[in-house]
């Protein structure tokens, strides 16, 4: 049976990327990097408006255009556009600029339609109607227990009105693909976290064999959620390239990457919530909205995180004309975490109760939560802490909490070792790296299990032949590769055993490794180098392939924030001082890019709290922020102090942590600024605007 | 983006007649920071841009005898910054020149463009939209989201002027020193933008064909000047309010005041209200909280930005404290 080994001499140590020399010197190639010879390069054209119809397109003038050698169009004269940025055209030609002036001929008219732009106007009674099925979906009520009974025994009962504005991924690396046929077979090279899932999308759409499809993704430059499956831009590539019968790259230009590559939805929740005497939760009702634009859904949690006996809940999903929501680093979450914490925080305010210990009083007492609370709280300072609202000048300095959890259960992995006879070890596995480090990861695995070092192991990832791994969504990779390398290895390891075993003088099972060598347990002088070892292997050396031992993995994490906070309250600016983070994910396989996913977590939970909105014309619909000027992305001056703690709990195997550190980043921050200011902020982003209005400042 | 033509002048003369464009669109290129992108999104679309890089000698910051700062107009931001006779004398300006964009911006970023850098309104910068400050109807801000624009009316545009420099060379009394066909000519820096009254897609006085060539910038012996701004993230963003106040005191009492405020109207804008506020008192919290309180009366914010009002005034109130170095409040 594989296990984690007892004493690790590399898991849990702090491993530098084995790509960061490639990254560093530009050397690592992205989708966006690959330029193939006779590759056409495309330009698109999206919907200048929010909302209309096509009422003329013709593309004559733009075919004629030098260098345009395929147009792909998605229908024209009565087709209609329910999202600035929607792809109407996209010409692929010899230079960008070529397709990017083709582009600009295209004769094109539109019929301007009211556009719907707020989740309010969406809802109104004589909205128009954005799709057949209608604005408003209204889910199922939810609910469990006696909540009247739950209202009517409480001490206290707080309710507030609290909201989450949409967001977009911002992604470094546009969405688009590089396609290129060769007959009836096809390579893509995508950005995507999940190549399999292209290569079966390509499958589907092209009617092409799965045997004729490679799909290649060697690095990536950022997903957070929007690059799942085959993406639209995909298929375009490719279908311009299969025209053209020439390779060809479609990388979204920025506008269009921020209007139509996906978004956090909106959270709107008018929340009760009550305590009794203990300061327990006795009841929570919730009646809540959110958009996910034209085509998503906009789902979140609540309550969130504490136990609530009796609880109800309504919940209405609305289309707006804006691009469509996409899942986004750990999709509801930091939307329930706001408004179930903001909750919490006006309820601690009618109890009389330290926030913090409202929280502790409403999860498990024996949780690994409550530990993480009282060392977050010492971290922080949280003894410096002033009584809401007690402070009286121009600086206040506020703390706040808030807890998290996930899930991050490993997804099904296989993956392929092989140990050649000059002692390479090669690895190979069909996942991705998002820039998570996963290929690290799996150096760290195969190195630990052969006594090397990680750069010893030469890593193949990001490419839809090699053995099949999951999409990289939910935090579920490093929970599916790292055991299936495991398991893999240690299948290889005890071939390499049997075969030395003779040699040895000893038994198969009566050998291990240590650092470099081969030898008898308990006989440290019977022993052969790993090269000796492994040169007495053959030509055809040693490998196998398999499938992960699902013991190898866990699930359920935990974790705690703390944030301290400076208001001013002349100008409504909120600082972040300094952020304690700590974090558990089971099993720690690199503690060096663990603690990377946290600290990017906060990052942009900070960005999230304070910044980030996207902004759309009520008239037109357009989105006016399609940019990263306009559009207020966190940088390195509004960095605090960020503290991470990893609590390593190896018997709880390994547990995916991509997404639980940026769910309770803004709703730390968000008690914190309660704290300093004695008001609750009820809208993200915690802007001057919204900090001096909830002031009574306008 | 347009294909166009590059002219590289050898003299200011040559650079006015290249751009006498008789009804094309010929623009002055200097540091490229604003008008590239500009022409890349499709805003703008001249079809000559003239080099004013390649003009000799305007690329120099002097003291004059007469103890005047004299700016070529080529002067980058970076430049200014760093010099350590505009840090000692006109600090006020060294301030704000650091303040604006990021060091690769300063590094290119001339006081020529900065002083005649487009608006940063998200309706005008959308190529689609045909808003009043480009020869259409209306000024769609007004009606639309205006969260970052003016408190302060003015003509038929509530962009606001986001020149970092305009604020602080207003309040120092500079001017700039324009070169057209008919030879040169000053211009105060009071008077630059104010055609935008009557005309909204005007930035400045200054004619097609006509260039800044340089800043004159009076002596500022004797002056007590502070130039603050407010901006949300600490990182590279536009500000939601900048002030720049210069004191001309007498023992401990206010003989004359310049208070200008900027990214909060269409120009630089200066508040006589808060200047008469000052003039015979003593600056103290609560004098410097009057004049403040006097320059906000005339605000007359849009629908989304409210909140500049107040954020405006208690940042003007901490300047005008920091100007006669008295804290800050
Ligand atoms: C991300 C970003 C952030 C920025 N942040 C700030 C900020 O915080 N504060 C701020 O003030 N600015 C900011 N800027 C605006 C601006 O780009 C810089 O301030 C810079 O100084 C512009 O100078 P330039 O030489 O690059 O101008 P250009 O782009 O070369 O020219 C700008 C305009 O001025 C005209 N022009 C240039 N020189 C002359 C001249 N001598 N005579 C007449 N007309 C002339 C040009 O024709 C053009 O219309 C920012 C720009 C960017 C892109």
């Amino acid at each position: 049976m594989p296990s984690w080994p007892k004493e690790r001499r590399l898991l849990g140590t702090r491993v530098t990327r084995l790509e960061a020399p490639l990254k560093v010197a530009g050397r690592a190639k992205y989708a966006y990097d690959q330029n193939l010879p006779g590759m056409l390069q495309t330009a698109v054209l999206g919907s200048p408006h929010g909302r209309a119809r096509i009422t003329r397109l013709d593309l004559e003038a733009a075919r004629r255009m030098p260098g345009v050698k395929a147009v792909w169009t998605g229908g024209g004269p009565g087709r209609e556009l329910r999202h600035h940025g929607e792809m109407i055209a996209a010409i692929a030609a010899e230079t960008l600029d070529q397709a990017r002036d083709a582009v600009r001929k295209i004769d094109i008219a539109y019929e301007v339609l009211p556009a719907v732009v707020t989740e309010e106007d969406s809802m109104a009674p004589n909205a128009p109607q954005l799709v057949r099925e209608g604005n408003v979906n209204v889910r199922n009520n939810e609910g469990r227990g006696d909540v009247p009974q739950g209202f009517a025994a409480a001490k206290a009962v707080f309710e507030g009105t609290f909201r989450c504005r949409v967001v977009t991924h911002c992604c470094l690396e546009p969405h688009g693909a590089v396609a290129q046929w060769d007959g009836d077979r096809i390579t893509v090279w995508a950005t995507t976290q999940g190549i399999h899932d292209v290569k079966d999308g390509i499958a589907n759409v092209f009617k092409v064999s799965p045997a004729n499809i490679e799909v290649i993704c060697e690095h990536m430059g950022g997903g957070f959620g929007s690059k799942f499956g085959l993406e639209h831009e995909a298929v375009v590539a490719a279908s311009l390239a299969r025209d053209a019968g020439r390779p060809v790259k479609l990388m979204l230009e920025r506008e269009n990457e921020q209007t139509t590559a996906g978004c956090r939805p909106s959270a709107v929740a008018t929340i009760k919530i009550a305590a009794d005497e203990s300061g327990r939760l006795t009841a929570f009702d919730a009646t809540t909205y959110g958009t996910g634009g034209i085509g998503g859904g906009a789902g979140f949690g609540l309550p969130f995180m504490y136990r609530v006996p009796a609880f109800g809940r309504k919940h209405s999903d609305v289309r707006i004309n804006a691009g469509s929501a996409r899942a986004m680093r750990a999709p509801g979450h930091p939307e329930s975490s706001f408004l179930m914490e903001s909750a919490m925080e006006g309820l601690a305010v009618k109890l009389g109760l330290d926030p913090l210990d409202l929280r502790r009083r409403n999860l498990p007492a024996d949780s690994l939560w409550q530990k993480q609370l009282t060392l977050g709280a010492e971290r922080i300072g949280w003894p410096e802490r002033l009584p809401t609202g007690s402070q009286t000048g121009r600086l206040r300095v506020g703390y706040g909490c808030a807890v998290t959890g996930w899930w991050g259960g490993g997804h099904d992995s296989n993956a392929r070792v092989a140990i050649h006879n000059d002692g390479q070890v090669e690895v190979w596995c069909g996942t991705q790296d998002l820039g998570t480090g996963t290929r690290t990861a799996l150096a760290v695995v195969a190195a630990e299990t052969f006594g090397l070092q990680p750069h010893d192991v030469l890593i193949h990832v990001g490419r839809a032949s090699y053995p099949p791994s999951g999409s990289s969504g939910g935090s579920s990779t490093i929970g599916g590769v790292a055991p299936a390398v495991r398991t893999v290895s240690e299948t290889v390891l005890g071939q390499l055993f049997e075969r030395l075993a003779p040699a040895l003088d000893a038994a198969p099972a009566d050998l291990e490794v240590a650092p470099g060598v081969v030898r008898v347990k308990g006989k440290p002088d019977q022993s052969l180098s790993w090269k000796d070892a492994c040169a007495r292997l053959g030509a055809q050396g040693l490998s196998a392939e398999g499938a992960k031992d699902k013991s190898l993995a866990g699930g359920g994490c935990n974790g705690a924030q703390f944030a301290k906070v400076e208001v001013d309250v002349e100008t409504g600016i909120v600082r972040v001082r300094k952020m304690v983070a700590l974090q558990d994910c089971g099993l720690i396989v690199n503690l060096l890019t663990a603690e990377s996913q946290v600290y990017g977590g906060v990052v942009l939970g900070i960005g999230y709290a304070l910044y980030e909105e996207r902004v759309l014309d009520r008239d037109s619909g357009r989105m006016l922020n399609p940019n990263l000027e306009f559009y207020k992305l966190a940088g390195p001056g509004d960095m605090p102090e960020i503290e991470v703690i990893m609590q390593d709990l190896p018997e709880r195997q390994v547990i995916g942590l991509g997404e639980p550190p940026t769910i309770p980043t803004a709703s730390a921050i968000a008690g914190a600024v309660h704290n300093a200011l004695g008001v609750l902020v009820p809208s993200l982003p915690l802007t001057p605007a919204n900090v001096l209005a909830a002031l009574g400042e306008v | 983006m347009n294909a166009f033509e590059l002219a590289r002048p050898k003299s200011a003369a040559e650079a006015v007649q290249l751009l006498t464009g008789e009804g094309r669109q010929h623009m002055a290129l200097a540091g490229g920071q604003d008008i590239l992108a500009l022409m890349k999104d499709e805003v703008l679309q001249p079809v000559r841009l003239v080099n004013l890089k390649s003009l000799p000698g305007l690329n120099r910051i002097e003291v004059d005898r007469q103890g005047r700062l004299n700016l070529g107009a080529l002067v980058t931001l970076a430049q200014l910054e760093a010099a350590e006779p505009v840090r000692k004398a006109w600090s006020a300006l060294a301030e704000a020149a650091a303040e604006a964009g990021t060091p690769q911006i300063r590094n290119l970023g001339t006081v020529g463009g900065n002083l005649c850098q487009k608006p940063r309104c998200w309706y005008y910068r959308a190529a689609p939209l045909h808003c009043a400050r480009k020869g259409g109807d209306a000024c769609l801000a007004t009606t639309g989201d205006n969260r970052y624009h003016s408190i302060f009316a003015f003509g038929g545009c509530v962009a606001p002027s986001y020149s970092a420099l305009a604020t602080p060379l207003t309040a120092y009394q500079a001017a700039v020193e324009v070169q057209g066909p008919g030879g040169t000519r000053q211009v105060k820096l009071a008077d630059l933008y104010r055609s935008l009254e009557q005309d909204p897609t005007a930035d400045t006085v200054l004619k097609p064909n006509e260039i800044i060539t340089r800043v004159v910038v009076p002596p500022a012996r004797g002056l007590r000047v502070a130039h603050r701004e407010v901006r949300q993230m600490a990182s590279h963003d536009w500000p939601l309010a900048m002030a720049t106040v210069a004191l001309d005191t007498n023992g401990g009492t206010v003989r004359q005041a310049r208070v200008v405020l900027g990214a909060v109207a269409p120009i630089p804008w200066i508040s006589a209200p808060a200047a008469a506020a000052l003039k015979g008192k003593p600056v103290t919290g609560e004098t410097a909280r009057q004049a403040a309180e006097a320059a906000l009366k005339e605000a007359t914010p849009l629908s989304e930005n409210g909140y500049k009002v107040r954020l405006t005034a208690n940042l003007l109130r901490r300047t005008i404290l920091a100007a006669a170095g008295v804290g800050e409040g």
